[in-house]
């Protein structure tokens, strides 16, 4: 970029008689090539900006309180397919997190999207602009603006949401959607339920089921690292700590098994320890990140 | 200045030195880019600041390849995102004027106020037509060029420069 630096041209351009005789485009061109664009602060000035904004990010909390701490990359896998799609652009995006990680991100219209360990959002940023849809493999919890229907798909079912915020799980053939505000509708097998705030809708066995009166601030916990569980398979609930340390947990004859309770991801042996002793059972750590889950030795 | 390619960075991911390389590589003209949409310098280097700071947080899975691509397309989103619709009003700075002495001061009048119906017009032109029309005069880009970089074909390219120019004259011959 040759900012600054002038352009070549000629001086007897602003002669009167010589202006006089150009064309609307040769004056055009002329003036429009002798613009700049203005520069408040510098390139070594901005640089410098941009440096202490990502000091104070990398001072300010970890995101979320993973134990990936700072080392933790908040990478958001997005995948820019570029396809023309006549004359405006097409990019389909895809928000990743991995094991481990949990990532805020806003989306085009402005509702904002907290994206739970090992779950990935798609879509494509003019699809969402006409219709605001997306899909969803594993959890998510949404802040959705007012305005234009707003559809999370998930591989079991459809929700549909108008100006709310609500927790999407989907993973597998598990189904649950929860809503804080607002009002939405879960479609899945035919069927729909429509759900106030304070309710929970779950597909058990293809069949939606609803549940009301439940505290808000237990719906989504997992955004400020607390999860709450109310009589779920214990098997879920290794996963979810697989899913939220990054970590392999062997388990064996936990089926029909379910635990209720509450834990924090702030740290392993704690949770292994909560869910592990009321349940009389051991756990082993090996090589830092698998994990065997036993009967408690008599 | 266009394609920054450094064999140590092959694959995927960013460290401080390749972030800054990209940020000294494309700022100017990711920062000329929004310009051209929004005509105001500060929210230009705003969003510029932006668009790096999201391209920090997804570091891990940046290919510098694909960098500038992926900068043009955070610093649009985030412009459309916050500035829907905006009245905007230009202001270039017009390099061929600056110490310059005229015949008269008459024709000084005449050139000045040229540039100011210029500039206005420029800001009522479409942002699409005139990001595409100040990027082929102003930044001397070509077709092609301006094609791969706002993904779109060299035929759109074509259409918008030629609605831009029929606006300007249209706009520019009129009496005021």
């Amino acid at each position: 970029m040759e900012t600054g630096k002038n352009r070549h041209i000629d001086p007897s351009v602003f002669s009167k008689t010589h202006f006089d005789q150009l064309s609307t485009d040769e004056k055009v061109d002329i003036f429009v090539e002798g613009y700049r664009v203005p520069q408040k602060r510098g390139k070594a000035e901005a640089l410098e900006l941009l440096r202490t904004k990502l000091d104070q990010r990398s001072t300010e909390k970890p995101i979320r309180n993973l134990r990936i701490y700072w080392s933790a990359v908040a990478s958001i896998v997005f995948i820019a397919l570029l396809t023309t799609v006549y004359f405006y652009q097409s990019t389909p995006n895809q928000i990743v997190a991995n094991k481990g990680q949990h990532l805020e991100y806003t989306l085009p219209d402005g509702s904002n999207v907290i994206v739970n360990a090992d779950s990935k959002i798609s879509f494509s940023e003019s699809g969402f602009a006409k219709q605001r849809t997306l899909n969803l493999e594993g959890e998510a919890f949404f802040s959705v603006q007012k305005g234009k229907p707003f559809v999370v798909k998930t591989q079991t079912g459809k929700v549909e949401v108008l100006g709310t915020t609500l927790n999407v799980f989907s993973r597998d053939i598990e189904l649950s959607v929860s809503c804080l505000a607002g009002k939405v509708k879960v479609s899945a097998n035919n069927q729909s339920v429509i759900l106030m705030p304070g309710e929970k809708a779950d597909l058990v066995s293809g069949t939606l089921q609803k549940t009301t009166n439940i505290q808000t601030d237990q719906m989504a916990g997992w955004r400020s690292g607390e999860f709450h569980f109310d009589n779920v398979p214990l098997i879920s609930i290794f996963e979810e700590i697989e899913r939220q340390f990054n970590v392999e947990i062997a388990t064996k004859g936990l089926e029909n098994r379910f635990f209720t309770g509450s834990f924090s991801n702030k740290n392993l042996n704690e949770v292994l320890e909560t869910v592990c002793l009321p349940m009389h059972l051991d756990y082993e750590i090996k090589n830092g990140n698998k994990i065997k889950i036993v009967p408690k030795a008599q | 200045m266009r394609i920054l390619s450094n064999k140590n960075q092959a694959g995927t991911g960013l460290d401080q030195v390749g972030f800054e390389q990209l940020f000294d590589a494309y700022y100017d003209e990711l920062q000329h880019f929004i310009f051209f949409k929004s005509g105001d310098t500060e929210i230009a280097e705003d969003i510029i600041q932006d668009a790096f700071l999201k391209l920090w947080e997804m570091r891990s899975s940046v290919r510098v390849e694909t960098a500038r691509a992926l900068l043009y397309t955070i610093a649009s989103n985030l412009f459309a995102n916050r500035y829907k619709r905006m009245k905007l009003k230009f202001k270039l700075q017009q390099t061929i004027i600056e110490d310059r002495t005229f015949e008269t001061p008459e024709f000084e009048m005449e050139i000045k106020e040229f540039d100011q119906k210029l500039q206005r017009v420029l800001s009522g032109l479409n942002e699409n037509n005139r990001t595409v029309f100040l990027m082929s005069r102003m930044e001397q880009m070509t077709y092609n060029e301006i094609a791969s970089t706002l993904n779109i074909s060299v035929k759109a390219v074509e259409k918008r420069m030629k609605k831009a120019l029929e606006h300007v004259r249209k706009e520019i011959e009129q009496k005021f």
